[in-house]
Formats: C-alpha cells, structure tokens, sequence
C-alpha cells in the first residue's frame, strides 16, 4: 500500500476461515431489506468460484438516501469491506455500483485496481440483484436460482461497512437510515416513533414499499428509513391505468385494485398477484393517492385465506363422503346381521 | 390334462386376465383424483363443507346439484360472502338477491367437566370430528371441526359451545 489507510486492520494476513468465523459470530445480516445471513452467502457463493463481488450502491428506494450517506462518510470502510469478502472468496473480481460521479471520482483517486467502479441510474429495480447483474455483468439470474449459484455476491454497501466492523471484532449497533427526510445514524432496538420523535403514523423503510410501523415497533438492522405514513385520503380510482403502464413486470395493477374494490377475484388476478415483488412503482403514479401496494398486500392475505379455508373445505367434504359410506355398509351389515338372528331364532323351514 | 383341454383353457385364462385388469385399470382412471372434475364437484368444493342444512337442502352435495340446475347463490350461511362471490365468479351468475354477511369461522368446543358421555354429539357430527366412549369423556377435534352447530342442539346437558376460530 502506498497510502496510510486509517480503517486497515491486518485482515489480508488472517485466514479466510478465521475472517468468516468473526462475520458470523458477528451475526451480520444483509442490510439492503433481506437480512440473509452474510457468512453464509459468501461460504455459498465461494463453492462456486471464480466468483464476482458485487457493492450494491444503488438504493432505488424513493425518498431514501442512507446509502448515499454512508458513501460519502465512509467510502474507505465500505471498499475494505468488499475487498475483505474479495480476499475470502479468493477473487480479485470486485465491483462497485454508485449513482453519483462525484463518487466515481472519489474512488478513482483511491487508486484501487481491482475494483471496477460502475455508474448507473437509480431508476425502480435497478437496485434489485438480478437487475444489477443483467446491467453491470450481462446475466441473466433465472427466477429458480441465485446469484450465489453462479459464484456472484452481491452485497449492499451497508453489509459491507457491517462486515469490516465484525472483522474488528466489532458488532454493529447502529446504521445511517433517513428518518423523515433527513439521514442520521440510528441505534438498534430503539422505538421508531421516539426516534422519528413523533406520535404521528410512520411506515419503515419509504412511503411506497414500506409498512405501517406499530406502537413500541424497533429499529433493526434491516430497516434503512422511517418516513411518513402520508394520510392524504384516497380518492377513487379513476382507471387511468397509469400503475399498470407503471408496472416493471407488466402486472395488472388496475384489475387488482378494481376487483379489491368488488371483491371478486379473476383467474387472472389469482395466477399473477404472486408475482408482484412490491416495488412500489404504482404508488408513485397513482394521482388518486391509492396506496396499491397495501391492496396487492390485502390481496395476497385473502387469497391465501381462501385457499385455507378451501383445502379445509375439501377435508370436510372427504370425512362427510367416507362417513356416509361406513353407515351404509354399517346399517347394510346390521340389516343382515339382524335377518340372519331372525332366521336362528325362528322356524321358518 | 390333454393338450385338447389344456391349451383353450390356458387362453380363457388369459383373456379373462387381461379383461379383468383393463375393468379394474378404468375403474381407476375414473376415480375422482385421476379425472377432471364435473362443474357440479367444482361448485360443491367451494361450498364450506359443513352439511348443516341451513340452505334447505340436506348437505353441500344436494346444494351444489341445485346450484347446478339454477338455484340461487344467496343460501349457504355458513360459507357467507365469500362462498357467493367465489360461486358468482365460477359460474358467472349474480350473486342473488342479498350479499351474505362474512362469518368467521368457528369452532365447536366440549366443557369437558359437563360431559355425561351420552354419544349423541359424536353420533350427529358429519365430519366424525367428536371422538370418545360411550359412559366416557368426548372432545371435538378443532382441526377437523366445521363449525355446523349439528351437535349443539342433541346434547342433553347444553356443554357445547361454539368459539371463534382465531381465539380458539
């Protein structure tokens, strides 16, 4: 090195094992909203060499900017952090994702080569991994696999600074997260609305993806905002279509919302709401202030709640059927039984 | 054994062999997991199941004949708005003249201490969901219970008593 770095431990001179030993008594957890365990993705994604690291930079959540946040204060932990999982997974193929070219700038001066520093849109579902790989590697992830599958690791900024703090044996008890707009540090296990410092009703994470935030509710790592639950009222749907337009998978949004309105699902509705991975695109659109991501939501628990009670139903109807067959051959034996006696015990020759 | 009898015995065999096996083969194939189901299976597996008669007819199975020849949506109390919009979506019918109320979904429960152990509950439900001996203790298994209220009504110390799902 030909620089003085003030986060480097001496993490290039410990063994990879050791390294993922400490992430994992760590408990670190993938910070960009699925909290899957990040000893594990890289133990995953190393049996599959050689393997591409991916820092996931993009945060295309709206309103949301404690990625940025974190770049711009920690920029040098975030790139130990992924050159720490490079050095584990024995790969000097490393990428960085930002949105913003001062960022690029910034880390070309750092003089690391063999990180490939990448910039992007943050436009919806950029920030989604398989997206990221299909823009940043030219893959396509099919939906039934992972990227771990083909030895590619993708991890969100925050994960990263995360994974540097346990290798200093450190674990993380507070991240950057944008509450009400502004981006602050934040603990853990505190109440979101004494940290938002309102008795109003919040949603964690944005306004369009997120949910409805409950009272004594706490911050975890996962959470990367506190916004608003906006109560402007919904006025109704006017079927101008703009959410399904909206849509990145090209769902029916405005046959959702109108048969939730009706509460009449078509075959339609019932193979396809599955799918929907509540970007929040539709919100965002909607001029009525329809919150279509909660219907899809509401949808998706009634559906479920009906194929219960379905599969209750068929149990019943399968008890019902077999008992009224062993009465028959019950009252059919009883008859002969009962004729058989008769002839025993009378003289009938 | 001559040959004279042996050889057309051996092919009747044979035949009847393979005659038998082709009956059995197509009495399979036409068992209900091995078709596609009549329009009548498919409305009477959206009807809840409870055979409690309260639309008038004696069980879902008659109720979805019915329903089959045109009777209206509105009857299944038990299955409540959710039965009628899944019917009026299959059939594309109109859901009657009145909109159900939604029910949840309850349950039927023994006071154990009450118990006389009669057999009358056990011997009404149509599910066979009460177990236990006669002169012994009976209890009702909520997985399997419909919540149809049949064995309210027969037993002779009034010990059942109908909870709602979610709290059971």
């Amino acid at each position: 090195m030909n620089y003085y770095d003030p986060t480097e431990t001496d993490w290039f001179n410990e063994s990879p094992t050791t390294l993922l030993g400490r992430i994992r008594a760590a408990d670190v957890i993938g910070m960009g909203g699925a909290g899957y365990p990040a000893a594990e993705k890289i133990e995953k994604g190393s049996k599959n060499a050689p393997c591409t690291i991916i820092a996931n930079g993009v945060e295309s959540d709206p309103g949301v900017s404690a990625d940025q946040t974190l770049l711009n204060q920690r920029l040098l932990d975030v790139i130990t952090g992924l050159r720490i999982v490079g050095h584990i997974a024995h790969t000097k193929q490393l990428h960085l994702v930002v949105t913003s070219s001062d960022l690029v700038k910034k880390v070309s001066r750092l003089n690391f080569t063999e990180i490939k520093v990448h910039l992007i849109r943050p436009t919806f579902q950029n920030g989604e991994e398989r997206e990221l790989i299909k823009l940043i590697l030219q893959q396509q992830v099919e939906p039934s696999t992972y990227p771990t599958d083909f030895g590619i690791i993708v991890f969100n900024v925050h994960t990263l600074f995360a994974i540097l703090e346990a290798v200093r044996g450190k674990k993380l008890s507070q991240r950057i997260m944008t509450v009400l707009g502004e981006d602050r540090w934040v603990k853990f296990e505190e109440a979101i609305h004494s940290v938002a410092d309102t008795d109003q009703s919040l949603r964690t994470g944005c306004y369009e993806t997120g949910h409805v935030a409950i009272n004594g509710q706490q911050t975890v790592p996962t959470m990367n905002a506190i916004s608003a639950d906006t109560v402007d009222s919904a006025l109704p749907c006017i079927k101008c279509g703009w959410c399904t337009s909206a849509c990145p998978l090209t769902l029916p949004v405005e046959l959702y919302q109108s048969e939730f309105e009706r509460n009449q699902l078509s075959e339609t509705t019932r193979s396809s709401l599955y799918s929907c991975n509540e970007c929040g695109a539709c919100v965002t659109v909607c001029p009525s202030h329809i919150h279509l991501v909660d219907t899809i939501r509401q949808l998706r628990t009634n559906l479920v709640g009906e194929e219960l009670h379905l599969k209750r139903a068929a149990e019943a109807r399968e008890r019902y059927e077999a008992r009224v067959k062993r009465l028959e051959n019950q009252s059919s034996r009883e008859t002969a039984n009962r004729v058989e006696r008769m002839h025993k015990t009378h003289d009938w020759s | 054994m001559t040959p004279e009898i042996l050889y057309p015995l051996a092919i009747l065999g044979g035949m009847a062999l393979i005659i038998s096996t082709v009956i059995v083969s197509f009495d399979h194939l036409l068992q209900r997991q091995n078709r596609e189901p009549t329009l009548v299976e498919r409305i009477n597996d959206l009807l809840p199941q409870t055979q409690c008669a309260q639309c008038n007819y004696p069980g879902c199975r008659p109720y979805a004949e019915a329903i089959f020849q045109g009777e209206s949506l509105d009857l299944c109390v038990p299955g409540g708005s959710r039965t009628q919009h899944a019917l009026a979506t299959l059939l594309d019918r109109p859901i009657g003249a009145q909109l159900l109320p939604d029910v949840e979904p309850l349950v039927a429960r023994i006071r154990e201490p009450e118990c006389i152990g009669c057999n009358l509950c056990a011997e009404i439900c149509p599910v066979d969901a009460i177990v236990g001996a006669p002169q012994f203790l009976y209890t009702i298994l909520e997985d399997l219970c419909t919540g149809c209220e049949l064995c309210v009504p027969p037993c002779p110390v009034n010990c059942i008593d109908l909870i709602e799902l979610d709290t059971a």
